[in-house]
């Protein structure tokens, strides 16, 4: 979890004014020192690509925002600066308020430690301190039904309780901002509805929440507000219906000009 | 390089978590478990005894204890140079997913060699005990000589692991470029070995600084000149003011280079 500039306006929670993220791809994978210095007299061996640019972008606290586009489209990217993980090359990006990214589950988790040692150190990942994490145990282990199992080594679980830890831990924590990348419910399926319940009642409680899907019926269920976008651009934003319409003819107007 | 400084106190949990999670992990499966951190330094200094007390013929009186007492200091410096290297480039499955100041990887690993190294210590008195070497009062001023170490092994950490983001050749040159610097450093045998102006060259040698001291005050009992302790702390700030500001001015880029 991030804290940025807390006391700044209340107005937008996030303001990303002219930004642009550029990744090198290298031709070959590896660096080396070879390669620097070959670098150095033959030009770069790398290609910039630019997955956002130009990319204008307010958010309000409470807002349930949804992103669509097709793979590629620099969705995850956005996600991945509004959480700090990203530097912007260009423009910049502030963010007032806790984020925590719900991107992978267990992203952190060591398989040596037990489940009880990895919930605390996934809430120090996070930024949260002993004390806090102690009074979210109980109800973090309650949830994940993961009582008898809490202090055996996490390498001896099976994955179905592993993204259930990850899940219980992340759900737990209330952040001021919620980053969703197509993860909504995991487990079998009682366990999906009480992520679904869990889920409805974070969204209930006025946290800023930005979500990525491919389900276009799970953005139009929660979001009120939805951004399309294409090569790291927007090119639509606005009320759910609306930017979903634009969406599918796009899609479609692409499909005929491919047959 | 404040705002690291913040952070890494903000953080300062998950520094603890990644310093028992490295103890836990470095020995497990083996036997004897954390025994490992006492028995190695005592094997080394086996052999190294075995090598140099016969065939270099140093002139010390005890001089099991004297080579411990540096190999101690260098095996701290060494195993915290060569694990924090890899420190930022071992944790990019987690970097690329959440925001995690990356300055903890590379102290974590410090930290947890320094435990180790308290350990050493206590390894060494226990043979002084059994040997019936004096331990001296001066011991009291070793944790000043330990910030000392430990400031200028957090900047060389700092420092290599920024490099290995970049320049992932610097994993095969460090193993040969620690082994230059051990015989570069008077470990194995005694400054007065060699003549004059061989031990005015050692001096430019920045490691000659914490394991002078270190010794000094547990092998000889001897406060080390005041020269010594200057240029070594003047030293480990520069080499800890240098490499944190290598490590903040790039770390925003590490992650473009996984």
């Amino acid at each position: 979890m991030l804290k940025v500039n807390e006391h700044s306006g209340e107005e937008h929670i996030i303001e990303a004014s002219n930004l642009g993220i550029c990744y090198r791809q290298y031709r070959e994978k590896t660096v080396t020192l070879k390669d620097f210095v070959v670098n150095l007299f033959s030009g770069s061996k790398f290609k910039e690509f630019w997955a956002l640019r130009n990319l204008d972008l307010n958010v309000r606290r409470g807002e349930h925002l949804g992103l669509i586009g097709a793979n590629g489209c620099g969705k995850s990217t956005l996600l991945k600066a509004i959480a700090s993980v990203l530097p912007a090359r260009e423009g910049n990006i502030s963010v007032h308020g806790m984020v925590t990214p719900l991107i992978e589950l267990g992203a952190g988790f060591n398989a040596e430690l037990t489940g009880r040692e990895n919930i605390f150190l996934n809430g120090a990942i996070m930024g949260l301190s002993r004390q806090n994490m102690q009074e979210r145990f109980d109800r973090i282990v309650d949830f994940a039904e993961l009582e008898e199992h809490i202090d055996i080594p996490i390498r001896n679980y099976s994955s179905g309780m592993r993204t259930r830890l990850g899940f219980s831990v992340a759900a737990d924590i209330e952040p001021e901002i919620l980053l969703l990348d197509e993860i909504f419910a995991v487990g079998d399926e009682s366990f999906k509805l009480k992520c679904q319940v869990r889920m409805q009642e974070i969204f209930d409680k006025g946290v800023t929440v930005i979500m990525v899907s491919h389900s276009l019926p799970l953005i139009a269920e929660y979001c009120e507000r939805v951004i399309f976008m294409d090569k790291g651009q927007i090119v639509a934003d606005g009320p759910t219906d609306e930017v979903i319409k634009r969406y599918k003819e796009h899609v479609s107007m692409q499909k005929k000009q491919a047959s | 390089m404040l705002k690291a400084l913040q952070e890494l106190y903000r953080y300062r949990e998950l520094t603890a978590h990644l310093v028992f999670l490295t103890l836990k992990t470095r020995y497990r499966g083996s036997f004897l478990g954390f025994f490992w951190t006492l028995l190695n330094p005592l094997l080394l200094m086996l052999v190294l005894w075995g090598v140099f007390s016969r065939v270099a013929r140093v002139q010390e009186e005890f001089y099991a204890l004297f080579l411990l007492s540096g190999l101690i200091v260098w095996m701290f410096f060494s195993q915290s140079v060569d694990a924090g290297q890899n420190s930022i480039v071992k944790q990019y499955s987690l970097i690329q997913k959440i925001y995690v100041p990356k300055i903890v990887f590379p102290v974590a690993i410090v930290t947890s060699n320094f435990v180790n190294l308290v350990f050493s210590l206590i390894a060494y008195i226990l043979i002084a005990l059994v040997a019936s070497y004096p331990i001296m009062p001066s011991i009291i001023l070793l944790p000043m000589a330990f910030a000392m170490l430990y400031l200028f092994t957090v900047g060389s950490a700092l420092l290599m692991s920024t490099l290995n983001v970049f320049f992932r050749d610097f994993t095969h040159l460090t193993a040969t470029m620690l082994r230059a610097l051990f015989y570069l450093t008077p470990i194995i045998y005694p400054v007065s070995l060699f003549g004059e102006k061989a031990a005015f060259l050692l001096k430019f040698n920045p490691a000659y600084y914490p394991v002078t001291v270190i010794r000094d005050l547990l092998y000889y009992g001897t406060l080390s000149t005041l020269s010594t302790w200057t240029i070594g702390f003047g030293l480990a700030v520069a080499v800890f003011v240098l490499g944190s500001a290598v490590f903040v001015k790039n770390e925003d880029n590490f992650i473009f280079y996984a």
